[in-house]
């Protein structure tokens, strides 16, 4: 019974050690705040920088054509609400060429 | 009185500490989501091990084999499962991880550890080494908690102190 337990709290370290990990990844995979943006414009490039990560990480499918199309939908609506971003960002070239 | 015995009482009022910091810091305004996150989930699962403390201390006399083999588990189920929490609601909402959200999963696993290393020590292998360190590494995490929870605070005044050395 004791080693049982043990055995167990062995598994919540693994996992406690994965998580740490994986926070840390996910903290990397987000884009870096642009100091003359919005606070609300960062945080929207933000979410759509770890949804993009998501996307990438999907089986390949209709379903991961289709959340490619709305992430490029939406990341173009956040650059077009910007006056400095009217051209299509250069992530989104490359997000394309990944892809391909 | 002793360093380890002198923590373990201090233990009772720091999560006083981490409600009036967590509070300060909403009142204030100088939070961010990943802090709240962070913060919320520290006061319940802090709470929750206060209140099943004296039940199962209470347990203990009727029911002395549960309590020996679930002590520890207990303490690090929570442990881990508070720091599941704080991913997964990161994750739900897509917020980047703040230091202080980071500091506390890396505080929650590093409890784990000491629980599990605990319960080889005391209940697997009965051999009692970690008496003393487990008292202090149990209650100086917690005081970590509380400073980890101030943060935005001190960063706000460090902030403001120098702005004023700058004018």
């Amino acid at each position: 019974m004791n080693w049982f337990m043990l055995l167990f709290m062995a598994i919540y370290v693994v996992l406690g050690l994965a998580l740490v990990v994986k926070a840390k990844r996910f903290n990397s995979i987000s884009c870096n705040p642009e100091p003359e943006k919005s606070a609300e414009f960062n945080e929207k490039l933000n979410k759509l920088a770890c949804l993009r990560i998501e996307i990438e990480n999907m089986p390949a499918g209709y379903r991961k054509v289709k959340a490619q199309e709305m992430w490029l939908k939406e990341l173009n609506t956040l650059m077009a609400s910007d006056d400095q971003h009217r051209q299509p960002a250069e992530n989104v070239v490359q997000f394309r060429h990944i892809n391909r | 009185m002793q360093y380890s015995h002198f923590l373990y009482e201090l233990n009772n009022y720091v999560w006083l500490g981490y409600v009036l910091a967590l509070l300060a810091t909403y009142l204030l305004n100088i939070g961010n989501r990943s802090y709240y996150i962070a913060a919320i989930i520290v006061v319940i699962s802090t709470l929750v091990m206060l209140v099943i403390e004296p039940i199962y201390v209470s347990l203990g006399k009727d029911y002395p084999w549960f309590v020996w083999n679930f002590w520890y588990f207990t303490w690090a189920s929570i442990d881990i499962l508070s720091a599941l929490l704080i991913y997964m609601q990161h994750r739900k909402e897509r917020v980047r991880f703040g230091f202080v959200s980071i500091s506390c999963i890396i505080t929650f696993v590093a409890l784990c550890i000491v629980q599990s290393l605990r319960h080889l020590d005391m209940v697997v292998m009965g051999t009692n080494l970690m008496a003393t360190s487990f008292k202090v590494l149990v209650n100086s995490f917690s005081i970590g908690f509380l400073v980890l929870l101030l943060h935005p605070a001190y960063s706000t005044i460090k902030h403001r102190f120098r702005k004023v050395l700058m004018q």
